[in-house]
């Protein structure tokens, strides 16, 4: 029981005193009546009464991470203010286990409690359970110790761990293969081959025998049966990283006369002597594997031909109230469990008051699109599409990007996402279901070595991203607003080709009359690509979205994507570079993928796939014409691109910059709880990875959303009241340099949290500007870039990792060159000021030094935040 | 090329059998075996090395210090499209296969013929009147779909 000492009265205790004294001494010079009244020294105020509350639980798991409060008590309330010591002991050390925010407790007059946090650090190191023992210690103030002056907490030891990671390897690439990677599948522009398939094996250096690769066709999908050779060659394994790369193309051709009209084949090549598992949907290593239909005349159909359907159900979307991404009711979208409801794009008005993206053109830059398909025609169907591989494949058309695989077309389930029709009585719904949709497909149409498609940057890539002009049979592509770029690169750390940039320049400057198109690109697959080599690896992703050469641009949206839950898909990569996410489910077995267009037939597209599950024999789905098994972030861009594009339809004004502008103020904040990743190397804690964070300018962000996910329903509202072309033009800073270069080299320690920072002074900017996007080039030289990673810190005080430690794809890679890494953490900020760059190394035995720092500033002039 | 520099190494058969460079920091050595060219980089204390077909694009290589890593070259260059620039001039004096203009993106690609370098297409533009501004292209890395 504690004493009740009113604070109110503890507060004016001198005051009522002298109250007292005061009235008396009047009363004694001017006559009160009575006896004049003798002053009474009233008590000395109470002694407090001091002790230690331990927190909730005084037993700590370390691999929590967390962080608990230990509360001194004081009874009565401090009379003046008090100063509580207190002692740190236990076998835990201090520093290196653990931090505290103090050394004592501070008690202002009238308190009656104070507390410092106990930091426990995670550090990955089997060093037993340990305690902290905590005792008050030196009292100053009107307090003395109670009974209870001491507490221990009890820390249980984390799980250990080392890195496993590569070593360093004197600068080559890192050993690559077995692996076979397939270049081109196309139609031969040969009167003899219908088709041709180049593939590329790769074998480790170590290898001492040579591999079999073998080209194979088969009227089986399963090539059980009817199996026909058509080559087998034998690969030497190579005997540098190079020729491991380049140096071992191969191509299987199939000749017209082994074909029948009206048939199904099956084609694949495989490393090895022993044929692979082969079929729809099956996974096998080192394995090529698709097919095709002929026609009538025995060539490959290459045609998007008209499919009967049966009478609509009169109206509606049959697929609809499976589609978790459109309104997320919990369904389970034929998984074995559904979602939170209310997870979606929250687009209930958009839907119920037809907002559906009229008047906007939405290209889907992919592998190809079905322009007849049953739900896609009624946008697709006006033409605008350009199949840039028509040349070559004879009955092809150039206005018909027609993907002769049996085994899925990528493009045109994506297609769906965005642009599928509705209320037609079929399917479900696009996010934008009355949008222009034009497909390009520009991997098609260059089969030869000399042009490989997927090495370059093509010309077939720039024509279809806004390059394109028109005319004379050409692609028109300048005449888009909106582009759905599905794709990424899988190469390691490089820069952006010269001419992307361009591009990217470009089209945000002169298309749609000058307001600028908007590219919309999937953030990528690699959060889980990989073994991990660390546990904090499954926190902070295997492959990071800013590692895309491609993807560190400002004239980007970069899309990541989350699931059913409303939490990220497990798959989705994260990075600063992020602007929002969309829905992009998960596998579609446990929980909910996407429900979207296949390519249309039961005996063609990923509805043949052991994944999926609304197969041909589902009532809804009898054609084939549908899968519920899509996903990745590919299908989270295309999603936000019909979201922009019912944003587009509400106001054809806005810029481009608008357009991102209204995704970010008005994204929903998901998964609010998220912690921030971080843990103790050398007794110096770290955070590789931040919760969500508010920077100066209001926003909040995280590297796992950007500024979350998209909120059609608030985006639209804001559209309609939206200036268009208020946010002023983009500017583009010089790069701002270290102010004293002499820093540098400067030695990054070795598995220690601490790290090391530089500043870069950001000055002469005007007053009003604001940031829209940050770049940091950055050059290290280091035995191994796995090990670092980078964070930078504004002068609005916003902290951002832009590179994670652990990043997969820079294992082995001997450091950082020029590599520009982008965030968009501080948009709206105002970046004048010191900016603080830090790089860590998290694990030991590769070292290195930071040499080279320069920082770059897009803004534009306007207080709007 | 795309602002940094690097090191055209030699390419087809009969070229010289070391192209050694004079900077204490990196030596060179790129000579031919009976099937392959094989190229040697000794640069900052590391050795890199590599081994290309004796003909074709995939002959073209160079090296780059500032990633210590060799890269393809395109059999194809580009050309700023200022200043007036005659591309009719350039495709004469190349031989040129094809060219495909960018108007909006300020730039052309001039599709090399087999034999002739890219670097080697450079200098020659680089030697018309006007001095047109071209450059070499790296192969870029694979995409994939998402």
């Amino acid at each position: 029981m504690r004493t009740a000492w009113p604070v109110p009265l503890l507060k004016g205790f001198r005051e009522a005193v002298s109250g007292v004294l005061a009235a008396g001494a009047l009363c004694s010079l001017a006559a009160c009546g009575g006896e004049p009244v003798s002053p009474t020294p009233l008590p000395p105020p109470p002694e407090a009464t001091v002790t230690l509350a331990a927190p909730e639980s005084s037993t700590l798991q370390e691999s929590d991470n967390p962080r608990v409060r230990l509360t001194a008590e004081l009874d009565p309330h401090a009379y003046d203010a008090v100063t509580v010591g207190l002692n740190f002991g236990g076998s835990a050390a201090r520093g290196s286990d653990y931090a505290v925010s103090g050394d004592t407790i501070e008690v202002p007059p009238g308190g009656s409690s104070g507390s410092v946090v106990i930091d426990v650090y995670r550090d990955f190191v089997q060093e037993g359970d340990e305690t902290i023992e905590v005792s008050l210690g030196s009292l100053t103030g009107n307090a003395k110790a109670g009974e209870t002056s001491s507490v221990t907490l009890q820390l249980l030891d984390g799980e250990a761990a080392m890195f496993e990671k590569g070593s360093a390897n004197g600068g080559d690439e890192p050993e690559a293969g077995p692996e076979l990677i397939l270049l081109a599948y196309g139609i031969a522009d040969d009167p003899e081959y219908a088709l041709v398939v180049i593939v590329l094996p790769q074998l480790p250096s170590g290898l001492a025998e040579p591999q079999l690769l073998v080209g194979q066709w088969s009227t089986d999908s399963g090539f059980a049966n009817d199996v026909h050779t058509i080559a087998t060659y034998e690969i030497m394994p190579a005997d540098d990283p190079f020729e491991q790369l380049f140096g071992n193309i191969r191509e299987f051709r199939l000749p017209v006369s082994e074909l029948a009209p009206g048939e199904h084949y099956f084609i694949r090549a495989y490393l090895g002597s022993e044929p692979p598992s082969t079929g729809p949907g099956m996974e096998s290593e080192n394995q090529f594997y698709d097919g095709f239909a002929t026609n009538a005349e025995g060539r490959v159909v290459v045609r998007c031909e008209t499919r009967e359907r049966g009478p609509s159900a009169g109206g509606g979307d049959p697929l609809f109230v499976y589609q978790w991404h459109l309104g997320n009711t919990g369904q389970t979208a034929f998984a074995d469990r559904g979602g939170l409801a209310g997870a979606d794009l929250s687009m209930t008005d958009a839907i119920a008051l037809g907002r559906h993206g009229a008047g906007v053109k939405l290209a889907v830059v992919d592998t190809g699109l079905e322009i007849c398909h049953p739900d896609l025609a009624a946008n697709a169907g006006a033409g605008g599409s350009f199949n840039f591989g028509f040349a070559r494949a004879p009955g092809a058309a150039s206005h018909d990007p027609f993907n002769f695989s049996l085994l899925g077309d990528h493009g045109t389930s994506v297609a769906g996402i965005a642009a599928a029709a509705a209320n037609n009585g079929r399917g479900g719904r696009g996010v934008a279901p009355e949008v222009s949709l034009v497909g390009f497909n520009p991997t098609s149409g260059i089969l030869d070595e000399e042009q490989d498609p997927d090495l370059a940057l093509p010309t077939a890539f720039l024509q279809s991203l806004g390059a394109g002009e028109g005319g004379d049979g050409a692609p028109d592509s300048a005449s888009v607003d909106i582009f759905n770029m599905s794709f990424g690169s899988v190469a390691q750390s490089e820069n952006p080709a010269e001419e992307f940039v361009r591009l990217l320049q470009m089209g945000t400057t002169r298309l749609r009359g000058g307001r600028g198109a908007l590219y919309v690109k999937a953030a990528g697959n690699g959060f889980d690509e990989c073994e991990p080599a660390h546990p904090l690896q499954r926190e902070l992703g295997c492959v990071n979205g800013n590692t895309d050469p491609d993807q560190n641009l400002p004239w980007l949206i970069n899309v990541g994507g989350f699931n059913a839950d409303d939490v990220k898909s497990s798959f989705s990569a994260a990075g600063a570079n992020l602007w929002v996410v969309g829905p992009a489910g998960e596998d579609g077995l446990d929980a909910p993928a996407m429900i979207t267009t296949d390519q249309a037939g039961a005996e063609a597209g990923y509805s043949q796939y052991p994944q999926n599950r609304l197969t041909s024999a589902h009532s809804l789905n009898r054609d084939g014409d549908y899968v519920s098994a899509f996903g990745g972030t590919s299908s989270a861009a295309p999603a936000v691109a019909g979201a922009t594009a019912v944003v587009l339809g509400v106001n054809p004004d806005l810029t481009w910059r608008d357009v991102k502008h209204i995704l970010a103020a008005t994204a929903r904040k998901i998964d609010p709880g998220i912690a921030e990743v971080r843990a103790a190397f050398n007794g110096a804690p770290y955070v590789a990875q931040h919760g969500w964070r508010s920077n100066a300018a209001g926003y909040e962000f995280h590297n796992w959303y950007g500024f979350g996910a998209v909120d059609v329903d608030a985006a639209v509202s804001m559209a309609a009241v939206h200036v268009a072309g208020s946010l002023g033009d983009l500017a583009e800073s010089e790069w701002f340099e270290l102010a004293d270069d002499a820093v540098l080299p400067l030695v990054i320690p070795d598995a220690d949290g601490a790290g090391a920072s530089a500043v870069i002074e950001v000055s002469d900017l005007p007053e009003a500007a604001r940031i829209e996007a940050v770049v940091l080039e950055i050059t290290i030289e280091h035995t191994n870039a796995f090990d670092l990673g980078v964070s930078l810190r504004s002068p609005g005080g916003m902290e951002n990792v832009v590179n994670p430690p652990l990043n997969a794809v820079l294992n082995e890679f001997p450091g950082m060159q020029n590599w520009r890494l982008l965030s968009n953490a501080f948009y709206g900020e105002n970046p004048g000021g010191n900016w603080t760059v830090h790089v860590a190394d998290i694990a030991a035995g590769d070292v290195g030094s930071l040499t080279g720092l320069r920082l770059k500033i897009f803004y534009a002039e306007h207080f709007m935040n | 090329m795309e602002g940094r520099q690097v090191i055209v190494l030699a390419s087809g058969t009969g070229s010289p059998e070391s192209a050694a460079y004079p900077s204490g920091t990196i030596a060179v050595q790129s000579y031919e075996t009976a099937t392959r060219r094989k190229h040697i980089v000794s640069f900052k204390g590391r050795t890199y090395s590599a081994s290309t077909p004796l003909e074709g694009p995939w002959s073209l290589v160079v090296f780059d210090p500032a990633r210590r890593r060799f890269a393809s070259l395109l059999p194809s260059i580009r050309v700023e499209l200022v200043g007036g620039v005659d591309l009719k001039a350039i495709a004469e004096t190349l031989d040129a296969v094809d060219i495909t203009v960018f108007d909006s993106l300020g730039f052309a690609y001039v599709d090399l013929p087999n034999g002739l370098h890219p670097a080697d297409a450079v200098d020659r533009v680089r030697n018309l009147n006007g001095a047109p501004r071209a450059a070499m292209r790296l192969r870029r890395p694979r995409i994939e779909w998402r």
